[in-house]
């Protein structure tokens, strides 16, 4: 008994601590930009800078040539020029720049000033490199692996259908007088049933769009754009034009087509 | 009938996969293991790293030009952009901070060879867990865009999707949506109207005709919807966790209405109680 309260004081403590680490490190980086970093005194420190017309990149680099200090921006942001003239601590002049191009700052360990992209204006977005897509989507769909293989449409219903002919007579009867019945009291078989259903009813939707998107990310170095025009189909209705994504493999067999519809007055 | 009566979760043993998760996130990018001292050493060297606009695969070259140790990104990191303004700094300090911008991790794969890479999920694999291995898997600013926070404690403390303190969270869903849709329409018109008029007469516009533009607008017509299918999954995808039953069948709760056999679950919430779940005909 006394060495299992050794035990868990042994393990409570250091994992209090490694909490409190934890919890430290995050409520860092949550605190408002006025309060941030109050013990990186180098932050204090007041300067001037004035630029006209200048694009992100140009400020940062006078930046950090005037206060010294080491700066790395993820992207580039959408708005591309901005009046920038001011006289204050570097730690305004940070926030500044964060508001005029909408991005967040934090600072590394070595006091590296990472700009990172709130996506508050319209038109901003995350950056988008084809390789790197490519690999984002090969690791989705083998994540979207580890849940079972579920058929298209509705796997669900003939599993539920199964489940329900196998009721036992007790539970028939709680059912059908309107109560309620908890799958833990469930036979096993039946438990399995139920569980696969859940899985399909969770997961097959999902799989189903990945094997239709997936292929199109890989495979979008060799497609091509066709367009075909449509005629309205009532008096009324404009002419439509459909964009054709075409992914062939080296082969020229087709792996994808994806339509992209637009009426032609849009 | 048989009782099957759920047996106690091993709480000792989730605690500390906890707490192992826990110290994975709270501790990104660092401990970074060097195999000699010269290349310790090597990592010292300050580095001046004044490159303005530039890519990972840039910078890369430049820091193994300037301290002797080969530093490559993986392959499909080499196109990301960035502002580079890094002088006298360590090497390493370097490597760190451009690992900690995107949440990538960098380590030693051969003697005098670095190399920079997404980090890898070390969660366990089995279904219960893709969400978070999504998460994982997202680049950091898709991640931001898409507003998912990295959760890292125990799949099986299931947070209340109703829960009053999340109603903040529903709402940027929803705007989540909003500006993906918008996204996605803006990026299609702007494509649509960069397009040369000879695809108007039938011919084909292959992909590695197209302009950088043109390229990374279809990139996001044919990625993004992936990115919608998640956020339509709501609560479910930004909390990385599914409903419990997902996690444990046990959880559901069986009901007939009519000829519809109710397949949910039902939780606490502050007001009451919530069901979830679905239904399926049966004869």
């Amino acid at each position: 008994m006394s060495n299992n309260i050794w035990t868990i004081h042994r393990l409570f403590l250091p994992t209090c601590l490694i909490v409190l680490l934890g919890l430290c490190s995050r409520s860092m980086s949550q605190q408002s930009t006025s309060t941030k970093y109050p013990d990186r005194h180098f932050l204090d420190a007041a300067f001037e800078m004035s630029l006209q017309h200048a694009t992100m990149p140009q400020i940062v680099q006078k930046l950090s040539e005037t206060a010294h200090l080491s700066i790395l921006v993820d992207g580039e942001p959408n708005r591309n020029l901005a009046n920038f003239k001011f006289k204050a601590p570097a730690r305004d002049l940070l926030d500044r720049l964060g508001e005029t191009f909408d991005y967040d700052w934090t600072l590394t360990r070595a006091n590296v000033v990472l700009f990172r992209k709130r996506f508050t204006v319209r038109g901003e977005r995350p950056q988008t490199h084809l390789k790197e897509m490519q690999q984002l989507m090969k690791d989705i769909v083998a994540t979207f692996d580890l849940a079972p293989r579920v058929a298209p449409g509705d796997a669900v219903s003939p599993m539920i259908q199964q489940l329900a002919q196998t009721f036992t007579p007790e539970q028939r009867a709680i059912l059908n007088d309107g109560n309620k019945l908890s799958a833990g009291a469930l036979l096993p078989d039946q438990l399995s049933l139920l569980n696969s259903a859940i899985l399909a009813n969770t997961f097959s939707e999902l799989e189903e769009k990945l094997g239709h998107y997936a292929p199109l990310v890989s495979g979008l170095e060799s497609s091509y754009l066709v367009v075909k025009e449509q005629a309205g189909v009532a008096q009324t209705s404009s002419p439509r034009r459909d964009y054709i994504l075409v992914v062939r493999d080296k082969n020229k067999r087709l792996l994808s087509h994806y339509f992209l519809t637009r009426l032609v007055n849009d | 009938m048989k009782q099957t009566v759920p047996s106690p979760p091993n709480k000792g043993a989730n605690f500390a996969f906890g707490i192992c998760l826990l110290l994975l996130v709270s501790l990104p990018g660092k401990a970074q293991q060097i195999s000699t001292d010269e290349n310790v050493q090597k990592l010292k060297t300050p580095v001046h790293l004044n490159l303005g606009k530039t890519t990972l695969a840039a910078v890369a070259l430049r820091l193994t030009e300037q301290c002797g140790v080969t530093i490559e990104p993986a392959e499909y990191l080499k196109e990301r952009e960035m502002v580079v303004q890094m002088d006298g700094i360590s090497a390493r300090a370097a490597l760190e901070a451009l690992s900690e911008l995107n949440d990538w991790a960098w380590k030693e794969t051969k003697e005098k060879h670095i190399l920079i890479a997404r980090k890898v999920s070390r969660l366990p694999v089995k279904p219960a867990y893709i969400w978070r291995r999504i998460h994982t898997a997202l680049p950091r600013d898709v991640r931001d865009y898409l507003g998912v926070e990295m959760r890292a404690e125990n799949p099986d403390d299931f947070k209340n999707p109703l829960d009053n303190t999340d109603q903040q969270k529903a709402q940027k869903l929803e705007e989540d949506r909003v500006k993906l849709f918008r996204l996605f329409k803006d990026t299609q018109i702007e494509l649509y109207d960069s397009l040369p008029k000879t695809i108007y007469t039938g011919e084909p516009y292959a992909y590695e005709k197209m302009s950088e533009s043109q390229k990374s607008n279809l990139l996001v017509q044919t990625f993004f919807p992936v990115f919608y299918l998640f956020i339509s999954r709501g609560k479910e995808f930004m909390l990385g966790d599914f409903l419990p039953y997902v996690h444990d069948p046990r959880t559901a709760i069986l009901g007939l209405k009519g000829n519809l056999l109710e397949v949910n679950i039902v939780l606490n919430v502050p007001n009451g109680q919530w069901s979830a779940g679905f239904q399926v005909e049966v004869h």
